[in-house]
C-alpha cells in the first residue's frame, strides 16, 4: 500500500488538512483533497501558471510543489481574496477591463497579479509583463490583462486592500 | 538515430567472437541490469534500467542474435519498452585481425518511441552515444581482462 | 446605417445593444466559482487514464491488460474488443473509397498515430490508472511510417488504412470561370511552392469528460467541454451502440475550444464506455502531453500556385494543387480541404480559378476544425502568392493588393465559387491599418535602415473571417452526404414574477454569450441585462438545440442571436397580447419600458408580474385563444440555398467580417530572430453588439496569429513520426514577453442579409499569418528572401539569411 501521510497548513485564512502520498502535487492536494477547484490545471511542466497561488507569502505554482511540501504552509488561493462578497480590486479590475474570456487562465492570472503588486505597486508594463510571464493566456492575447493589471494598481493607490 | 564506430580490443579474433556470442557475457555490459533470463543459446531478455534526463525508468528487452557468421559477423536485433517508451535496435558487428588483436566495427540503428522520444528528444543522441560507449568500454574490459 | 437597421427592428428607447458592459460570466469566473467539467464530483467517481501508442504505425498484435486488471484500485479496463462491442465504425463523409475507412475511439488491429489511444483504465485514483496503464503489455509489429503529404501519394507508399487501398481519401477539381484564357492572356506567369504548418489551439484547458450511468433509469449523462456535442451527436448517434434518446450531454463552463473542442466526441464515447463497465461515474482529464499529440492540429498543406498577371500588376486568375496533410483520420474532414469556397478568391476580384484538391491520411495526428478552418491556409496562400507577384513584377505589394481587392461598390460580390461577400471596404481598412503604423514615415526610413545593415520591414494584409456557414457545403465533396442549411434554436420564458429566462443552444467558451444575449434581450423588453437570466452552460435536457447546435465557425451573432431575438419577439408579442386585453388597447399602441407595459404617450401600464398571473395562475381571464404560460421556442433558419453541383458553387457563408492588419517588424539577421515593433488592427464585424467582447476576441485572434507566424508548430521526427513538440517546453505558447501591445480601430460595414446587421465574429482568421510573412519579407527584401512557410522561426529566417548571402 501507498504510504498516505496528514498534512496540515492554513487556507485562505482557515486551518485545513487532509491525506496526501508522497507524490501528490499539491494542486491536486488543493483541488481534489481539500475541494478548492478555483485553481486550475492547464499543462503538466509548469509552464501555462493556471495552477498559481501564494504560499508563505510568494506566488508558487501549485504543480510545482508537492502537498508534503506545504505542511504547516499559509496558502492564499482565488478563493481566499474577496473578503465576505466584496471583490478585491484586483478581481473588480479584471472585470471591469475585460481581461478574461474563457476564464481559465484567470485565477493564475489574478494571484500572480496579486504577488506582482505585494512588490511593485506602481509597475510599469515591462514590469507587469515580466510579472505575468508565467500565466498563458489563449484568449485575451494578455492585451486586456496588461490594462486590468495597470488599473487593479491605480484602484489600489487610491485605497483598495 | 544511426551510430557506428570502431574498437580495437586486445584479444584474438575467436576469443572475442567467442566472448560475444553467449548471451550471459553480452548481458554483464548492459547498464544497471536487474534481471536475465535466457531463453534459447540465440534469444535472451534483460531488464534494465535506463532513461534520459529526468525520464528515467525500467526496459524490458528482448534480444534475438541473428545471422551469426563465426568469427566474422553477428547481428543483434532488440526490442524494448518500459516508462511509456518503446526502442527498436538493430546492431551488427563485423570482427577482422589487427596485428596485436581484433577490430570491432558496429553499427547500430535505433528507433525510439513514446514518452522518451517526444519529450527526452533534445538529450537522446548524447544519451544514446553515452550508452553506446559504456557498453563497449564494458566489452572491452571484460576481453582484455 | 447600423442605427437605422436596429431601430427598424428593436424599437427606442435602445440602451444596450452596441453598449461594452461588463460580461455577466465574469463574477464567478474571477472568484474561482467557475464550474469546468474536472471541477465535478459525482459520489464513488472513478479516474481514467489512457495507454497511448509509442508508434506512428504498428501492427497490434496482442494486448494483456491481466497485470493491470490486478492492481488494487482498478475497477475496469478497455480495449479495442469493448469498443468493437460497443461501436460502429464512424461514418465518413467522402465518397467512395474512402468512406470504408474505419475509425473508431480506440485504435483496432493498428495504431496509426503516436500518441492515439490503445487502451483506457479507470481507476479509483489518476495516479493508480497511470500505475495500470504502464502494467498493460501491448505487442506492436512496427511498420513503416508515411509522414508527408507527397509522400502519401507515391504508389509504394505505406498504406494508413489498408481497408481504403489508397492514402488519398479525396481529390477534387473546381474550376471557375476561364483559366485556361486567363493563363493565355498573361503577360507573365508567377509560380510557387509554398507549406503551411501544423499548430493547434492549445486552449488552457484541455479536453476533459464525466461519464455517469444512472442504472435506475438507464440515463447516460456526459459531461464535456466539446463546442459543439449535439453536432457530434450525428457521429455518436450512428455509432455507440447505446439508445439515443437516454443520452443526455452537459457542457459546463468551457476554458477556450479555437476549434480543437470538436473532435472530443471520440473520448465522450469511450469514458462512456468505461463507465458502463466499470458501473460507476468516471472522470477524465486529458493532459497537456496528451493534448498535443492527439488533441487534434490544423490542417496541414502544401500548395503548388500559379498566378497569371497582367504586368500593372492584375491578377487574371489563379490555379492551386493542394496537398492537405490531414492526419491518421478523417474525422471532420475533408471539410477543411474545402472550406477556401467561402472566400474562393480573398478579397481580390479576380475571377478564374481553379484548384486541384487532395485531401491524404498519414500517420500523424488528426486535424480538427481549427480557428479559421481552411480558410486561413487558402487566404494566407493568396497573400503569398499576390506579393509575389508584386515583387516579380517590382511593384509594390500594398499598391497592387489595393489594385486587387474587391471595391467597396461592389459589395455585394459574387466572387468565382459563389461565395457571396456581403459588405465591406477593404481598401479603406488596409490603408486604416497602415495609418495606425505611419507606413509612410517607416517607408521613408527603410531604406536608410538597410544602410545601417538593420532589416526592418512592413506587412499588411486582409483577411475574410466566413462567417454563418451554410452545411450544404460538404454536399460538394460527396452529393450524398445529408447535410444542409444552418440553424439555432433558443427557448425564452417569463417566470410568474416577471423574470426573464432564456436558454440558447450554444456552447460557449469565452465568447460570453450569457451577456450579448442579455443586451439583446435586454433591449426587446426594455429591461436591464441584470433583469434577463441566460442559463449558463449548455444541458442538452434543458436548451432547444438542433443539429447544427454548437459554438464554432463565427455566427453566434448571426445564427444564435437571430434565435434569441426571434424567441424574444415572439414572447413579447404574447405579452403585448395578454397585456392589450388588460389594458384595453391595441398591441401596437403598447410601449416596453423599466420592466412594465405602456400605453404610448398615457401613464396607464400593467407590469410584467401581472400579465404573468394570468398566464399562470389566473387564465380565465386571459384573453380568447391564448395558451396559458409564457414560454416560447424558436429556431432559426439560415436564408441558404443548396449547392450548383455541376458547376460547383455554393454561397457557403452569410456574412463576411474581415481584418486588416499592419505591422513593422525588425530581423535579426544573427540570429534570425522576428521582433514585432508595431502592430495594428482595423476590424470590421458589421453591427456589435458589444463592442468590448469584440474586440478581446480581435485581440486574441491576432495573438493567435503571431503564435503560428514566429512560434508555435508541431513536428514530427522524420524517420519514426514521433511527435517532438510534446509539451511546451517546445511547443512554444507565447507569453506577456512575445505578444505585443495592439492597437485596435472599428469600422461597421452592417450585413444587408441579417437581422440586426450583425456579421458573425470570433474566429478572426488569423491574418498575423499575412501581415508578418510579408513583413518579413519585405525587411529581408535587399536580400531576395521569398517567405514560402507559413511558420517563420529564427533557424529558418537564419538559414534563408544565410543562403541569400551566398
Amino acid at each position: 500500500m501507498v504510504e498516505k501521510r496528514k498534512i496540515k497548513l492554513t487556507v485562505n485564512g482557515v486551518e485545513m488538512e487532509g491525506e496526501a502520498e508522497p507524490r501528490t502535487l499539491l494542486v491536486h492536494f488543493i483541488r481534489d483533497t481539500l475541494g478548492l477547484t478555483g485553481t486550475h490545471i492547464g499543462c503538466d511542466t509548469g509552464h501555462c501558471g493556471c495552477c498559481t497561488i501564494i504560499m508563505n507569502g510568494v506566488s508558487v505554482k501549485s504543480c510545482m510543489v508537492l502537498a508534503y511540501q506545504a505542511e504547516g504552509a499559509n496558502i492564499l488561493t482565488i478563493e481566499g481574496l474577496a473578503k465576505e462578497g466584496k471583490l478585491h480590486p484586483i478581481q473588480e479590475a479584471f472585470w471591469e477591463n475585460h481581461g478574461l474570456q474563457c476564464g481559465y487562465c484567470t485565477p493564475g492570472q489574478i494571484m500572480s497579479t496579486y504577488f506582482l503588486l505585494s512588490r511593485k505597486p506602481k509597475p510599469t508594463e515591462e514590469e507587469i509583463r515580466r510579472g505575468l510571464e508565467g500565466n498563458y493566456c489563449r484568449c485575451t492575447g494578455y492585451i486586456n490583462i496588461i490594462k486590468s493589471v495597470k488599473a487593479a494598481a491605480e484602484k489600489m493607490a487610491k485605497g483598495g486592500s | 538515430m544511426h551510430f557506428e564506430g570502431n574498437f580495437d580490443i586486445k584479444a584474438p579474433r575467436q576469443k572475442v567472437w567467442d566472448f560475444i556470442s553467449i548471451p550471459n557475457n553480452l548481458a554483464k555490459c548492459l547498464p544497471d541490469l536487474q534481471k536475465l533470463e535466457v531463453a534459447a543459446p540465440d534469444r535472451f531478455k534483460a531488464t534494465i534500467k535506463a532513461g534520459v534526463g529526468f525520464v528515467k525508468g525500467t526496459f524490458n528487452f528482448e534480444f534475438t542474435m541473428l545471422d551469426m557468421q563465426p568469427p566474422t559477423h553477428a547481428k543483434l536485433s532488440a526490442h524494448g519498452s518500459g516508462t511509456g517508451s518503446t526502442v527498436d535496435l538493430e546492431t551488427a558487428i563485423d570482427l577482422s585481425d589487427l596485428s596485436d588483436g581484433t577490430r570491432m566495427a558496429w553499427k547500430a540503428d535505433a528507433k525510439v518511441g513514446g514518452l522518451i522520444a517526444s519529450v527526452g528528444q533534445r538529450l537522446l543522441e548524447g544519451a544514446a552515444q553515452k550508452l553506446v560507449n559504456n557498453l563497449f568500454t564494458c566489452l572491452k574490459k571484460q576481453l582484455e581482462g | 446605417m447600423a442605427e437605422a437597421i436596429l431601430s427598424k427592428e428593436i424599437p427606442v428607447p435602445r440602451k444596450w445593444v452596441g453598449t461594452p458592459i461588463k460580461t455577466k460570466e465574469a463574477p464567478r469566473l474571477i472568484t474561482g466559482r467557475g464550474r469546468f467539467v474536472d471541477d465535478i464530483k459525482i459520489p464513488n467517481m472513478l479516474y481514467a487514464a489512457f495507454l497511448r501508442s509509442p508508434y506512428a504505425h504498428a501492427k497490434i498484435k496482442r494486448i494483456d491488460t491481466s497485470k493491470a486488471e490486478k492492481l488494487p484500485g482498478v475497477v475496469a479496463v478497455v480495449t479495442q474488443e469493448d469498443v468493437l462491442k460497443w461501436c460502429k465504425p464512424y461514418p465518413q463523409i467522402v465518397p467512395p473509397p474512402a468512406d470504408k475507412l474505419l475509425d473508431y475511439p480506440i485504435a483496432v488491429d493498428k495504431v496509426r498515430f503516436a500518441g492515439e489511444p490503445v487502451a483506457a483504465v479507470a481507476a479509483t485514483e489518476r495516479a493508480i490508472a497511470e500505475d495500470a496503464c504502464e502494467l498493460i503489455e501491448v505487442e506492436y509489429e512496427p511498420l513503416p511510417p508515411v509522414l508527408d503529404a507527397e509522400e502519401a501519394l507515391k504508389p509504394d507508399a505505406p498504406l494508413v488504412h489498408e481497408e481504403v487501398g489508397t492514402n488519398l481519401a479525396w481529390h477534387e477539381v473546381f474550376d471557375y470561370g476561364d483559366v485556361d484564357k486567363a493563363f493565355a492572356e498573361a503577360d507573365k506567369v508567377i509560380s510557387l511552392k509554398l507549406h503551411h504548418h501544423r499548430y493547434g489551439g492549445a486552449p488552457t484547458e484541455t479536453h476533459a469528460v464525466v461519464a455517469d450511468y444512472d442504472k435506475g433509469t438507464g440515463v447516460l449523462t456526459i459531461y464535456c467541454n466539446n463546442q459543439m456535442p449535439m453536432f457530434c451527436m450525428a457521429l455518436i448517434g450512428l455509432s455507440f451502440n447505446f439508445p439515443t434518446d437516454k443520452i443526455r450531454i452537459i457542457t459546463p463552463d468551457i476554458g477556450g475550444g479555437f476549434g480543437s473542442k470538436i473532435l472530443s466526441y471520440t473520448y465522450m464515447m469511450l469514458i462512456s464506455i468505461l463507465a458502463l463497465k466499470a458501473g460507476r461515474p468516471v472522470k477524465w482529464m486529458e493532459d497537456r502531453r496528451e493534448y498535443l499529440a492527439a488533441g487534434t492540429h490544423c490542417n496541414e498543406a502544401t500548395f503548388y500556385v500559379e498566378a497569371a498577371v497582367k504586368k500593372d500588376g492584375t491578377i487574371l486568375g489563379i490555379k492551386a494543387k493542394t496537398l492537405h496533410d490531414v492526419g491518421a483520420y478523417l474525422r471532420y474532414e475533408p471539410v477543411g480541404a474545402l472550406l477556401w469556397i467561402q472566400v474562393s478568391s480573398g478579397p481580390y476580384r479576380f475571377k478564374n480559378l481553379r484548384m486541384d484538391v487532395n485531401a491524404l491520411v498519414t500517420n500523424k495526428g488528426p486535424v480538427a476544425p481549427i480557428r479559421g478552418y481552411g480558410r486561413i491556409q487558402h487566404l494566407w496562400m493568396l497573400e503569398r502568392t499576390v506579393e509575389q507577384v508584386a515583387r516579380q513584377l517590382s511593384l509594390d505589394p500594398i499598391e497592387v493588393k489595393l489594385k486587387n481587392y474587391v471595391r467597396p461598390e461592389e459589395m455585394p460580390y459574387v466572387a468565382p465559387s459563389g461565395a457571396t461577400y456581403d459588405s465591406g471596404d477593404y481598401p479603406t481598412a488596409l490603408k486604416k491599418a497602415l495609418q495606425m503604423i505611419n507606413y509612410e514615415a517607416w517607408r521613408k526610413k527603410q531604406k536608410e535602415l538597410w544602410k545601417q545593415g538593420r532589416y526592418i520591414g512592413i506587412g499588411a494584409a486582409l483577411f475574410q473571417d466566413s462567417g454563418t456557414n451554410n452545411f450544404a457545403q460538404v454536399r460538394l465533396i460527396y452529393k450524398n452526404n445529408p447535410f444542409s442549411g444552418n440553424s439555432r434554436m433558443a427557448e425564452m420564458w417569463m417566470d410568474e414574477f416577471g423574470r426573464i429566462i432564456v436558454a440558447v443552444g450554444s456552447n460557449p467558451h469565452g465568447q460570453n454569450h450569457e451577456t450579448v444575449v442579455s443586451q439583446v434581450v435586454a433591449d426587446v423588453f426594455g429591461v436591464t441585462p441584470d433583469d434577463v437570466f441566460v442559463v449558463p452552460g449548455f444541458d442538452s435536457w434543458v436548451h432547444g438545440w438542433t443539429g447544427h447546435a454548437g459554438t464554432y465557425a463565427s455566427q453566434f451573432a448571426v445564427s444564435g442571436i437571430g434565435a434569441v431575438f426571434g424567441a424574444a419577439k415572439k414572447l413579447r408579442e404574447k405579452i403585448a397580447t395578454i397585456a392589450a386585453h388588460m389594458l384595453k388597447a391595441k398591441p401596437e399602441e403598447l410601449v416596453f419600458k423599466d420592466g412594465k407595459v405602456w400605453v404610448k404617450g398615457t401613464d396607464r401600464s400593467v407590469a410584467f408580474w401581472q400579465v404573468a398571473n394570468l398566464a399562470y395562475r389566473n387564465n380565465l381571464e386571459l384573453p380568447e385563444g391564448v395558451e396559458p404560460g409564457l414560454r416560447v421556442v424558436y429556431a432559426w433558419k439560415g436564408p441558404f440555398k443548396l449547392p450548383d453541383m455541376k458547376k460547383k458553387t455554393l454561397n457557403a457563408t452569410l456574412t463576411y467580417s474581415y481584418q486588416a492588419h499592419a505591422c513593422v517588424v525588425e530581423v535579426d539577421p544573427e540570429t534570425g530572430k522576428v521582433k514585432i515593433l508595431d502592430y495594428a488592427v482595423v476590424d470590421d464585424c458589421g453591427v456589435p453588439i458589444n463592442p468590448g467582447i469584440v474586440e478581446g476576441q480581435v485581440h486574441g485572434s491576432a495573438m493567435n496569429g503571431i503564435a503560428a507566424a514566429l512560434y508555435e508548430e508541431y513536428v514530427y521526427s522524420k524517420d519514426t513520426g514521433q511527435l517532438l513538440s510534446s509539451t511546451f517546453m517546445d511547443y512554444l505558447f507565447p507569453t506577456t514577453l512575445e505578444i505585443p501591445d495592439i492597437k485596435v480601430d472599428h469600422m461597421i460595414s452592417p450585413s444587408p442579409f441579417t437581422e440586426l446587421g450583425t456579421k458573425g465574429v470570433g474566429e478572426g482568421s488569423l491574418v498575423p499569418l499575412g501581415s508578418i510573412a510579408g513583413a518579413i519579407e519585405d525587411a529581408l527584401s535587399p536580400l531576395g528572401v521569398v517567405i514560402t512557410d507559413s511558420h517563420n522561426p529564427p533557424e529558418r529566417i537564419y538559414r534563408m539569411i544565410k543562403a541569400a548571402k551566398k
